[in-house]
């Protein structure tokens, strides 16, 4: 904690703290918990049709029910220990949905690594696949990217989605006269002094932060789950909160200060994993798989039924009563009694930096022989399949699942509950922010929207994750508040709320940092199995590409190819357009209710040609036909045609030609015709690759080296 | 046709299996892992998940449950049909119902897919697709069980000993298997043969 | 009754195949470290019983190892140490 900091809470308490209070503020007042340099940014976002934007998560409305999400980070937990911090992460965003009184249904990932550390991917995906697997939450799928950039600083960006009936829905808030609860794993020193670990740059010296890192137990977590949902089910049961940063600490203050209530703990009626331990150590510690209720006395006899009947731990900790204050009791002393408004209202920064310009000018003009490009594209881990990972993962547990990872841009899982389908997607373009941040952060939003769109969804809402190095430097800072405006603008822009999000900071070390990283996760809606669109196309069906037309003068910075091919990132990234986005959308839907749509995908990753080659591949079928047309141009201008990554464009498949044609001149829809699936060779404009060569390097490049012992 | 689907702490499949029952014909309800005896129902359903955290073994803690004291005496009094799917093959397995083990895949690894198979009930053989989801599905023993095969990989992905994916216990009526047949009901992602593995427990069930 | 203190490791049978041990027997090997480890891998348990004196805890032992922490089918297990405490 800085003088400055200190000063301002000891001017607002009108005293000096205690030792005790030093740590309770350190932990409230720290960028994680408190969003001291994000606060005033974030308020910028859309929120106009969330539900209960400012609960642990918020939503979006299915037909009568609630579908709520959100993502967390636990990007500095898995750079010291990956297995246990990819484990709780997990653990953390479920609680977080839990809280609510929904079920989670459904998880995803992610993830950014340097495909040089083995360790930390192989160590990450086992921690969710042990965790997430055991808890029985379908892993859906999300998204993995390699870069260099993530050298020692891997990205984890977990994001739970759970549903509940809206008027069933349990808020955060207590109220007077409760008593409070705690449920699950005995307190221990586990994780003590997290949130403030979270809210700083990484140690070279990983071994001394491992103390930091909570232990997970899915098997509890599974038991948690259940009990909470059936205590939640008591009228009398006022409040949930989980216990995630901070611990019992951010949760009780919360639960009082939202409640406008004053809460007592009593920390010798704890059940403690260890004895001896200190108050400040009892409120900060971040031992996994703890659950806090705020509730009448009338509900306590059931409520202690029901922790026995899953064989869990439970205790009657403290008590709500009138007043603003936050008590704090050990060994029969008050050890503190603090105003909730100063604990809960930390002091937050504006941002006002000064920002170095970037050179943009730069374009790339590398050069490479087109099939030495192609097969480069095709085996780099980045563009290729992530079978490894989603495999490892039980993408169909609970038994929603409709469409698995990688069949489509996005997961489907079925509502049984009101026969409605949830699509959901996780995206970043971490290359496209760190050329432009703000234009970056539109095209994720852009991407994560047009994944929805080609699986047949209507998008609904989203979240957010905001990686980012240490905010107290400008040029960050700066980042920031561009990413930040950019995904306010385009949610605006569209009438898609951000319902709940996350911000990471201080992702930096010794003197490399991470791009800007804006993950974005998306859930969307449709009605019936039919609207289901994949990335599927067969034999005999002509494709189609729909929407904006790539030039040698479009603008392709943070392209995929160039920096598979070049190692080249700079240049000016393409900017959206609403109208056109929406007509799109609208274009996809009709082609799709008039049948004459087979499969689709959206155009993002390795441009256009990266986007059939997925597709074919998935499919298993051969095409014949031309993305260059009749131009005549360079080969860096047909590398950038080819590859090229602009906004805008699908690819769809129809089995009606004619009809498709005759629909997309008449409604004056942008499209170019490419060809044909057909047999078992990729054929392009004077090129001819085998279909099982390259689908053999797509689907087998990241376990040939994963694998290798 | 009632069928009872019997939740340990840790089970997590419990839902779609009486969901796929439900749609299947028959009548299906939860049993708790206290439960003392099963004889109300024509056949009992152990389902996939990881029962009891799958700590010191797949399957190995559920063993000393009341229910599964009460399964073994349905079993002698040749009461209905019983089934273990995935964690619930485990547990069959671990209390010694069906012969052999479960042990971790070759790959070390979790494996969730989509796997063909050769289903062979009554004489006749076919092909079906059924999704896979465990780390500890291979198969191992040490004694002949060549009369119990039914369910065998056709590209075997765990390293099970001669491909074997599921047992059927004829005389006893107890069926074991680690693909998910409740998972491939409603989707076309992921087939609809489940149905066959229900329609011989249907039959199972009739023929008494 | 007395208190012993028992540690015991279960391990998989010679006849099934333990692949974690043959991919450190692979990665030794090709780190150039050691030709044939000869790895085998397995869990080690160490707990408490109560019993009227060693021999009664040392069935004891043996009974949790069989019924619990061990599944005979596929799995050996061996008693490192019974320990009386004073």
């Amino acid at each position: 904690m800085d003088d400055f900091i200190k000063q301002e809470i000891e001017k607002r308490l009108k005293r000096q703290m205690n030792e005790l209070e030093r740590h309770i503020f350190s932990a409230m007042w720290s960028e994680h918990c408190g969003y001291l340099h994000s606060k005033n940014e974030l308020k910028k976002f859309n929120r106009i049709g969330a539900l209960f934007p400012d609960e642990n998560a918020g939503g979006v409305k299915i037909g009568d029910w609630g579908v709520f999400f959100k993502t967390e980070s636990h990007n500095h937990p898995c750079a010291v220990e990956p297995y246990q911090g990819a484990a709780t992460g997990i653990g953390g965003i479920i609680r977080d949905i839990l809280a609510l009184n929904a079920r989670p249904i459904a998880l995803l990932n992610s993830l950014k690594f340097s495909f040089s550390q083995k360790h930390l991917i192989e160590g990450v995906t086992r921690g969710i696949s042990d965790y997430g697997n055991s808890c029985g939450i379908a892993d859906v799928g999300g998204e993995v990217i390699f870069d260099d950039n993530y050298y020692d600083l891997p990205l984890v960006n977990v994001m739970a989605l759970g549903i509940a009936p809206i008027n069933e829905v349990k808020l955060s808030a207590a109220k007077e006269d409760c008593a409070v609860v705690l449920l699950g794993s005995p307190t221990g020193l586990d994780g003590v002094g997290g949130a403030a670990f979270a809210s700083k740059e990484l140690n070279s010296n990983k071994s001394e932060e491992k103390i930091h890192v909570q232990i997970g137990d899915p098997f509890v977590k599974k038991k948690l789950i259940e009990a909470t949902l059936e205590i939640l089910k008591l009228e009398d049961v006022v409040a949930c909160q989980d216990c995630g940063a901070a611990g019992l600490l951010s949760s009780t203050t919360e639960m009082a200060y939202k409640g406008k209530c004053s809460l007592e703990l009593d920390l010798d009626k704890l059940h403690l994993a260890v004895n001896n331990m200190s108050a400040a150590q009892i409120l900060l510690s971040e031992t996994q798989e703890r659950m806090v209720f705020a509730l009448k006395k009338s509900a306590i006899k059931k409520v202690f039924e029901i922790a026995k009947k899953f064989e869990l731990e439970i205790s009657e900790i403290g008590k709500t009563f009138k007043g603003c204050d936050y008590v704090v009791k050990k060994g029969g002393k008050i050890l503190s009694k603090t105003p909730l408004d100063v604990i809960c209202n930390p002091y937050v920064y504006n941002l006002c930096p000064r920002k170095s310009k970037q050179e943009l000018d730069k374009e790339c003009n590398g050069e490479m022989d087109i099939a030495e490009a192609v097969n480069k594209v095709v085996s780099n881990p980045e563009f290729s399949s992530k079978r490894w990972f989603f495999e490892q993962w039980d993408y169909a547990v609970g038994g929603r699942t409709f469409i698995p990872p990688q069949k489509a841009g996005a997961a489907a899982l079925k509502l049984f509950e009101n026969d409605y389908f949830v699509g959901v997607c996780m995206d970043s373009k971490p290359r496209f922010c760190a050329l432009d941040p703000y234009l970056g952060a539109k095209s994720t939003f852009l991407e994560s929207y047009r994944n929805l769109v080609s699986s047949g969804f209507e998008p609904l809402g989203l979240t957010n994750c905001l990686n980012f190095a240490n905010p107290q430097k400008d040029d960050v800072s700066a980042d920031f508040i561009e990413a930040v405006g950019g995904l306010a603008d385009i949610s605006k822009e569209f009438s898609i709320p951000v319902v709940s999000g996350n911000v990471s900071f201080y992702n930096e070390t010794g003197d490399s940092k991470i791009y800007p990283t804006v993950t974005i996760g998306m859930v969307g809606s449709c009605k019936s199995e039919k609207e289901l669109i994949e990335a599927v196309f067969s034999g005999g069906e002509s494709v189609f590409l729909l929407g904006a037309k790539i030039t040698p003068d479009s603008f392709v910075g943070g392209s995929l190819y160039q920096k598979i091919l070049f190692n080249f990132l700079g240049g000016r990234v393409d900017d959206s357009n609403y109208d056109f986005e929406i007509k799109l959308k609208n274009a996809i839907f009709e082609l799709r209710k008039k049948g004459l749509l087979q499969g689709a995908i959206d155009v993002s990753k390795g441009g256009a040609l990266g986007a059939l080659l997925c597709v074919l591949f998935n499919s298993d079928i051969g095409f014949c036909g031309s993305l260059l047309g009749d131009g005549k141009y360079t080969n860096s201008q047909k590398l950038k045609m080819l590859f090229g990554e602009i906004e805008g464009r699908y690819i769809f498949s129809t089995k009606d030609y004619e009809g498709a044609r005759q629909y997309l001149e008449k409604n004056k829809i942008p499209f170019v015709y490419l060809g044909e699936c057909v047999g078992d060779k990729i054929k392009f404009d004077g090129f001819e690759f085998e279909l099982s060569e390259l689908k053999n390097k797509y689907f087998n490049s990241i376990s040939e080296v994963l694998d290798r012992v | 046709m009632k069928a009872a689907v019997v939740v340990f702490l840790g089970t997590n499949c419990e839902v779609e299996t009486k969901r796929a029952l439900e749609f299947c014909g028959f009548e299906a309800e939860y049993v708790n892992f206290n439960a003392n005896n099963l004889d109300n129902y024509d056949a009992v359903f152990l389902c996939g998940g990881f029962s009891y955290g799958d700590y010191i073994r797949s399957g190995r803690l559920a063993k000393f449950t009341p229910v599964v004291e009460a399964l073994r005496k349905y079993i002698d009094k040749k009461r209905g049909v019983t089934v273990g799917i995935c964690n619930g093959f485990q547990v069959l397995c671990e209390a010694h119902i069906l012969k052999g083990a479960l042990v971790e895949n070759d790959c070390s690894k979790f494996i969730c897919k989509n796997v063909p198979l050769e289903l062979k009930f009554n004489g006749i053989v076919k092909n079906i697709s059924l999704p896979i989801a465990h780390r500890e599905g291979k198969y191992v023993c040490f004694e002949d069980v060549y009369e119990y095969e039914f369910l065998k990989y056709l590209d075997n992905p765990n390293g099970s000993m001669q491909n074997i994916a599921g047992l059927y216990d004829c005389k006893n009526r107890v069926m074991g298997l680690m693909p998910h047949p409740e998972r491939a009901i409603f989707a076309r992602n992921f087939g609809y043969d489940g149905k066959e593995i229900f329609k011989i427990v249907e039959e199972e069930i009739k023929r008494g | 009754m007395e208190r012993f203190f028992a540690k015991v490791i279960v391990t998989l049978k010679n006849e099934v195949k333990d692949n974690r041990a043959l991919v450190l027997d692979k990665m030794l090997k090709n780190l150039e470290i050691e030709e044939s480890a000869s790895f085998s891998t397995g869990r080690f348990y160490t707990f408490f019983v109560s019993a009227a004196d060693l021999s009664n805890a040392s069935e004891k032992i043996n009974y949790i190892c069989k019924e619990i922490l061990s599944n005979p089918v596929v799995e050996k297990y061996e008693i490192l140490s019974i320990e009386a405490l004073k």
